[in-house]
């Protein structure tokens, strides 16, 4: 790994200085001189037709601009199929005025029956939320299946067979800032939209084809965004924001209140899994069969679609998965780091834990004999290359090891895989005339891509990297990028970073051999010069022929580097075993999670600070999601719609974290790199059941795995 | 004017300088700071006390700004995050950057104020007590590992250059 000088290396990323002294600008921070600000009225019901909005006192409220209703604007619709779904909004002048001006709304509600378990949702006699795609079941909105083999003598090969049904709420990324945007129409008619957003290239374009307008028209800016996790993928404030600076003529913001946040965003999906697995007395895995019904709420949104990308971690000859999704009547659910995968590895590697505890196998062994290696079939059938989920198992098995047992306390494995997508991603490099480079990037940095991207072009260059200045955000600067989530960032725009910097290098010899007596294919850079490989000249500095190129007939040195990949995901298959270390109080049944440890194949961490970064913060949100998060709802409603309620790691929740990271090179990635910004929460619901069944002997298989499971039952508890 | 529109002419100590604004009674010292002064260091995650993003230090100790009226504060010492850094960046901020503490950076400043504060009473805290210290602020990105880290490398470094003093 020593090939690098500068990959690799622990280097802090630059946009953490304005972040630290308070300059870094979010959206939030923007303001105009006659800025107006928006407020949203919601429905309280979740089913409901709209009798009536009489807006007549909010009229009269002085300060307010503009009011939109179902009556004059296409955005609103009478038929609410949630609590919390947007019924008007309005602009005022101050944030005082708008909010006030919201409560003077007056809407006359017809209720209706409304249903909120998916399960129930199913039955022929159920409310119908949205026409059913299923002839067998009501609210159906999707489903499909996955299945090899021949079931039934997969599990007449078993001798045992378990079977269980697990639950995971719906869970909210609660970024720290709530979505936020500003709308501007400049005197041209062209808009501008600064907005709290993973891609700005995919709001211009639902905007522009909201508005009818061509996308050159709109101009989407994603300033610093704080926190996202995949909750700000999809519009939700921002067409509001824009319809009513068109008809006010002023420039609008809003911003959501962190009550609207949970009651009105995307969290991530609740899910029922109702699972059997079954394997032979040598712990032979023989079958499995699924059900897996997500609650999408009032519309699409269930992530259904990753199951290959999450699941075929062992070797099973015969399987059927049916994943449906399920309308109800609550709030619609979105990506959520890794969408998909958590909760199925909370229940799959759960039944594994309860297989191998049945079989009286240690879990580790049971899980590398039926392993998969270098050769299977994912579960959709392609052939796996080399991957490292052996090696992960193996680093655990020595951590677990190390563990001294005491009372009270239980050790939790447990193994998760994903997938990094590629996406549209393009760059471009300009060399300046003092040698410095402008990177021009297309995506929003989340994770400190920028930083990484920084370091591949000082790195490729042999130039510091205060050298490299990147710059983004801008739909009418940056070239096209795919929104930054699937963990596609780093590794799609850092193969675009690298495309574009070896053609910056490849033009920079061209240009050089014209001032030395040396063939281009001959050079190479060492300490920011342009020098021969045989040494038989002493070199001339990048920042010469920079400077020379701008004003001979060559003319200034840019390039464009592009990536993408037409299948979306790329052949990068990411593996992890996490270890979970717990303590549970046998009196109250209070959970304290001592450490977590992860091995996880990184391929090749680019920036090891940033890389651990990732993952610890992944863990603490999987630790989250399994044990102190879900929203509760009551007849639909959200309650615990705030941060005292719904409640999110603190410091003093958050365990010892030990991140390992393996290195596998993926076949294609730049540098070898996977992705790392999603997997590393996918785990920790599993490995933290699988841990508190070792303290306690009970299986919870509902999130959050809550302390009232366990200290209301006697038992296994008093025999600790 | 509406009813509850009712402006007020107040006096703010900011960062050593005082400022004379004009607040609507509603106003909280969060709105102000960064409606009015143009202070947007200090960020609004939550607007009801449960975040912490919104802390500054108030005569030295840490308050979530969104949760006093501005009209109340007038003739307190109120330091935000643009005040912390003088020539170079306070040693809490450079150990925030170097430890890989920061990441969106939304809860980083008042995280930063809420560990100034405690620092200032603290010089040689435990990784418990950091902590303790820093339960009000929540940060979604980082898991805690590094902050802390961070913060256990500032008291030292702190503890180093009281020395050289």
């Amino acid at each position: 790994m020593s090939e690098h000088w500068l990959l690799g290396k622990r280097v802090p990323r630059p946009d953490a200085i304005p972040k630290v002294t308070g300059e870094a600008v979010y959206t939030d921070d923007i303001t105009f001189p006659g800025m107006l600000y928006g407020a949203v009225v919601r429905s309280p019901y979740a089913c409901a037709s709209i009798r009536s909005v009489d807006t007549s006192r909010a009229e009269q409220l002085p300060g307010v601009r503009a009011i939109l209703t179902p009556t004059n604007s296409s955005l609103f619709s009478t038929e609410i199929l949630y609590a919390g779904q947007k019924v008007a909004a309005l602009a005022a002048t101050d944030p005082h005025t708008a909010q006030e001006a919201a409560s003077l709304i007056q809407v006359e509600y017809q209720r209706h029956r409304a249903v909120f378990d998916p399960i129930r949702a199913m039955s022929r006699d159920a409310p119908v939320v949205r026409p059913s795609r299923s002839q067998e079941f009501n609210n159906v909105c999707s489903h499909q299946r996955k299945e090899r083999g021949d079931l039934e003598t997969g599990f007449a090969q078993a001798d045992i067979i378990v079977e269980n049904t697990y639950r995971v709420g719906i869970a909210h990324q609660a970024y720290m800032e709530p979505h936020a945007c500003v709308a501007r129409f400049d005197v041209s008619g062209k808009l501008t939209v600064w907005t709290s957003i993973q891609g700005q290239f995919n709001v211009r374009a639902s905007l522009a084809s909201m508005l009818g307008m061509p996308v050159h028209d709109v101009r989407v800016i994603a300033p610093e965004i704080g926190g996202a996790f995949g909750g700000k993928t999809s519009l939700i404030m921002e067409p509001i924001a824009v319809v009513l600076a068109k008809i006010t003529g002023a420039p609008v913001k809003i911003v959501m209140s962190r009550q609207e946040e949970f009651i009105d965003a995307h969290p991530g999906p609740g899910c029922i899994i109702h699972v059997k697995t079954a394997a032979r007395q040598d712990g032979t895995l023989t079958a499995e069969w699924a059900e897996i019904i997500y609650d999408t709420g009032a519309a699409p949104g269930a992530p259904t679609g990753n199951f290959d990308r999450t699941r075929g971690l062992y070797r099973i000859p015969n399987f059927r998965y049916d994943i449906y999704s399920v309308y109800t009547h609550k709030l619609i659910p979105g990506a959520y780091r890794a969408p998909g995968a958590l909760e199925l590895t909370f229940a799959f590697e759960s039944q594994i834990d309860h297989l191998a505890g049945e079989l009286g196998q240690d879990p580790i062994e049971f899980r590398l004999k039926n392993a998969v290696d270098e050769g299977d079939l994912t579960v959709d059938g392609k052939v796996y290359p080399t991957i490292g989920l052996r090696e992960s198992l193996h680093q655990a098995r020595e951590q677990i090891k190390a563990v001294e047992h005491k009372p009270h306390r239980g050790i939790g494995v447990a193994c998760g895989k994903w997938m990094n997508a590629i996406g549209a991603s393009g760059v471009i490099l300009t060399l300046n005339e003092d040698g410095s480079v402008n990177l021009t990037s297309g995506a929003v940095d989340l994770t400190g891509v920028n930083t990484v991207l920084a370091q591949i072009v000082a790195e490729e260059l042999s130039i510091s990297l205060d050298q490299i200045h990147v710059q983004t955000r801008d739909t009418d600067v940056a070239p096209y990028a795919a929104l930054s989530g699937g963990s596609r960032t780093t590794y799609g725009m850092s193969l675009a970073t690298q495309n574009a910097v070896r053609q910056l290098k490849k033009d920079l010899f061209e240009f050089a051999s014209q001032h030395m007596p040396v063939s281009p294919e001959a050079f190479t850079v060492a300490d920011g010069k342009v020098v021969p490989r045989d040494g038989s000249h002493t070199g001339i500095p990048i920042r010469e022929l920079a400077r020379i190129a701008m004003y001979s007939a060559r003319g200034p040195l840019t390039v464009t580097g592009s990536a993408s990949d037409p299948s979306w995901l790329a052949d990068s298959y990411i593996f992890i075993t996490q270890v979970a270390e717990v303590e549970v109080d046998p009196d109250t049944g209070e959970i304290t999670v001592l450490r977590v440890s992860s091995f996880q194949d990184v391929g090749f961490a680019l920036n090891p600070m940033l890389v651990e970064g990732q993952i610890e913060g992944g863990i603490v949100q999987g630790l989250g999601w399994g044990y102190l998060e879900g929203l509760v709802f009551d007849k639909g409603v959200v309650l615990n719609e705030n941060l005292t309620e719904y409640k999110i790691p603190t410091a003093l929740d958050a365990p010892e974290l030990v991140p390992v990271l393996i290195e596998i090179p993926s076949a294609d990635g730049p540098y070898g790199i996977k992705g790392v910004g999603e997997p590393s929460m996918v785990v920790t619901p599993a490995v933290l059941a699988n841990a508190i069944h070792d303290a306690t002997g009970i299986r919870l298989t509902e999130t959050p795995l809550v302390q009232d499971d366990l200290s209301t039952r006697q038992g296994p508890l008093g025999n600790m | 004017m509406n009813r509850y529109g009712l402006k007020e002419k107040i006096e703010l100590r900011i960062n050593h300088a005082t400022h004379h604004i004009e607040v609507d009674v509603r106003d909280t010292l969060l709105d102000a700071l960064r409606d009015q002064l143009g202070l947007t260091g200090t960020k609004r995650g939550c607007d009801m006390g449960e975040c912490g993003a919104c802390t500054v230090l108030m005569d030295g100790k840490p308050i979530n700004s969104c949760m006093l009226l501005a009209v109340d504060v007038m003739g307190r010492n109120i330091m935000t995050i643009e005040g912390l850094a003088q020539d170079e960046l306070h040693p809490i901020q450079q150990a925030f950057v170097e430890n890989g503490a920061v990441q969106c950076g939304f809860c980083t400043p008042g995280m930063i104020l809420t560990a100034k504060a405690f620092l200032d009473h603290c010089s040689n805290p435990t990784d418990d007590d950091v902590r303790q210290a820093i339960s009000g602020n929540l940060c979604r990105c980082t898991g805690y590992r590094k902050i802390v880290e961070a913060i256990l490398d500032a008291a030292s470094r702190l503890r180093r250059g009281k020395r050289h003093v």
